[in-house]
């Protein structure tokens, strides 16, 4: 039975998100393609025969990834990376620099995962709250998450908004989510 | 159409306030970008491709080649400095940069950096002006079965060479390429994949799906390796015009390495990391230094620097001359050039040899900024690595949101940047290399409609790929790579060398 986490998340992606897509294009295709009469016959009518082939290739390597991943765990016993060589990318997103001392990695894990609420909330609020209270309240909340006062934190996130509001606004002519409030920037 | 009237054509673009201003403001925002740690040139092309939408096509490609250009140098600063390689282009710079710098030699390793990368990215763009119309005229006479050929040809290197495993390359460039066909099919016009969003008919928008790949994972990334208040103690440096001279008195190594650069550049998968390492091992085997190499050579920075900026020129010579991008950089750079309406390859060039001068124009003032940029400049870039990363994430995550949503004011594009941020950062902490989505994505097009008009145009079904001389050729190439990936075991240790090659 297969017990390191690293080797189940292999499993997990090949499986999730290569088979997933494979298996989802290939449901796509029985049905959707199927109905618009474009799952069969020549290369100029077949709308499927491109994505087909694709999905074979998908198939196929997800199961020679998933088999690398179990014989690598079963001869090293250990933490199974695939082919992968030893120079490519582990812990830190720098090259060349060693893990943080000061904060613990679960610390780190957790902050990483309140931003991508944050960010998330951001994207969801946006368009009611508008440009300028939302992207406010995102900055701020970040900022502070990440372990800057409350003080500094709104001082920078409201000069940054203001400043790439005018640049996408007022230079660029984008018109920014105005929002239920009705605050924005003239465009 | 001659060269020099391409140049000609292309000046009447470039010499204009805004396309000289944007050139050296491109130039500025890749060095600042590259010198930070983690950031890199493709980032800063990311970041500022929604701002190249609204602009005109030469401002808009000199701006975007000029992050390329500055980017791929400025990540030496923090490397010389800091012992950091800004990006993992200048990872080899470190090995003599960083102990010029601790024998007090800082400001010429800097300047030595500097005027190396300008003077090898000047070599690359003589290279680019002169061989790729000559690619693109030979091209002239492709028919669907050479491009198909050459699409493939363009992944499967992207995948061999992927720094990660070969297998997860393939697997994520055929995703991209599956990416690709989201959206209303141009032959059939059939609806594929788009689950009845209309927003999907056009398929995924490229920059959002760049953005969130890359710039988006890399934030999360970023956080995850700490170090967010952390400000490095930097001295003071100066940098004098005059370590041109001092990079001159290199001019063998010069010279080679950015031959090496422009080479790998130009082939697909190769890139500005490998041709670095290359060059970097050529000068130490054929180097007479008074300080040896890996204790603060001269020639160590001299070599690696002229041949990552030299990898830049190289690398655009497939991207414009065939629509084959080198790495995932010049994909993005197409991606862009394909936005304003242009589409790369040898009708390019003959359509519009305005635009294809006007990009060579600006690549090379590109490096003429990197240079003036880099040496009146070195104290600002040298601060910025001062700034902490608690207050560089939320800003890069702020210009994501807006520079993704300014594209079609659309929130249905931020959820898929956002989609595909949460992929980047799955498939990156496995190690799954993210260019062969990138590249799929924009080779995927190309790809299938050469595919299918090759069958089309075939009386005898896929041996139409075998039976014309050019395109057999690129497909026994083709082949010969997917055989060498799936070499058994015991060859392992002879591929892994290929490879390093």
């Amino acid at each position: 039975m297969i017990k390191n986490k690293r080797v189940i998340g292999e499993i997990a992606v090949v499986a999730l998100i290569f088979l997933g897509v494979a298996g989802g294009a290939l449901q796509q295709i029985a049905t959707s393609f199927a109905a618009q009469n474009a799952s069969s016959g020549g290369p100029l009518k077949n709308a499927a025969m491109f994505p087909q082939l694709l999905i074979a290739i998908l198939v196929v390597l997800g199961c020679v990834q998933i088999g690398m991943s179990i014989r690598t765990h079963r001869l090293s016993n250990g933490p199974a990376t695939g082919e992968t060589r030893p120079d490519a990318r582990s812990e830190s997103a720098v090259p060349g620099e060693p893990p943080d001392p000061a904060e613990p990695r679960a610390v780190l894990h957790r902050k990483a995962i309140i931003c991508l609420v944050i960010f998330a909330a951001y994207l969801g609020g946006v368009g009611i709250l508008g440009y300028p209270v939302a992207t406010f309240t995102m900055l701020f909340a970040m900022f502070f998450v990440l372990g800057t006062s409350p003080l500094v934190a709104s001082i920078v996130a409201f000069l940054a908004m203001v400043t790439v509001g005018i640049v996408f606004g007022m230079l660029l002519n984008v018109v920014l989510p105005i929002g239920i409030i009705g605050i924005s920037f003239p465009s | 159409m001659s060269i020099f009237d391409t140049l000609i054509a292309g000046s009447g673009l470039f010499f204009t306030p805004l396309a000289i201003l944007l050139t050296l403001v491109g130039c500025l925002a890749g060095l600042i970008i590259g010198v930070l740690p983690g950031l890199g040139p493709l980032m800063g092309i990311v970041l500022m491709m929604p701002v190249a939408f609204y602009l005109p096509p030469i401002p808009a490609m000199g701006m975007l080649i000029a992050i390329f250009v500055g980017g791929s140098c400025g990540g030496a600063i923090s490397a010389i400095v800091l012992r950091i390689p800004g990006t993992p282009l200048a990872a080899a710079t470190l090995l003599d940069g960083y102990p010029m710098a601790q024998r007090g030699r800082a400001g010429d390793a800097i300047g030595l950096a500097v005027s190396s990368s300008a003077l090898g990215g000047i070599f690359g763009g003589i290279v680019l002006i002169f061989f790729a119309p000559v690619l693109a005229g030979f091209a002239l006479r492709f028919a669907p079965p050479e491009y198909f050929a050459l699409a493939l040809l363009g992944l499967i290197c992207i995948a061999v060479v992927s720094q990660e495993s070969t297998i997860k390359g393939f697997l994520t460039g055929a995703l991209g390429l599956l990416l690709a066909t989201i959206g209303t099919d141009s032959f059939s016009q059939a609806n594929r994949f788009t689950f009845g969003q209309y927003q999907l008919l056009n398929g995924f928008h490229i920059v959002a799906v760049v953005v969130g790949l890359f710039a988006l994972s890399e934030m999360f990334l970023q956080v995850q390796s700490g170090r967010l208040d952390q400000k490095p103690k930097v001295q003071k440096i100066t940098v004098s015009f005059k370590s041109l001279f001092m990079a001159l008195r290199h001019k063998t190594n010069l010279l080679r390495s950015s031959i090496i650069g422009t080479f790998f550049g130009a082939l697909p998968g190769a890139g500005g990391v490998m041709s670095s390492f290359t060059a970097y091992a050529v000068a130490k085997a054929n180097g007479k230094s008074d300080v040896p190499y890996g204790q603060g050579a001269e020639g160590g920075v001299v070599a690696t620097e002229s041949a990552n900026n030299a990898a830049c020129g190289g690398t655009l010579i497939p991207t414009l001359a065939l629509a084959i991008p080198g790495d995932a950089s010049s994909a993005v750079l197409m991606g862009a050039l394909l936005l304003l309406g242009f589409f790369p390859g040898p009708d390019l060039f003959e359509r519009n040899p305005d635009v294809v001068g006007g990009i060579f124009i600006a690549y090379i003032f590109a490096n003429i900024f990197l240079f003036i940029l880099g040496i009146l400049l070195t104290p600002v870039f040298v601060s910025v690595l001062k700034l902490k990363k608690k207050f560089l994430i939320p800003l890069v995550l702020h210009l994501c949101v807006v520079g993704v949503f300014a594209l079609q004011s659309s929130v249905f594009d931020l959820w898929v940047m956002f989609g595909f941020g949460v992929l980047g950062y799955v498939l990156r902490k496995f190690d799954y290399p993210l260019a062969p989505i990138v590249i799929g994505l924009i080779l995927g097009p190309i790809a299938e409609s050469n595919f299918r008009r090759s069958l089309l145009m075939s009386d005898d079904g896929a041996m139409v790929f075998f039976d014309r001389p050019v395109s057999a050729l690129i497909m026994v190439v083709n082949v010969l790579l997917i055989i060498l990936v799936l070499l058994p075991d015991k060859w392992r240790v002879w591929k892994t060398r290929v490879a390093d090659i």
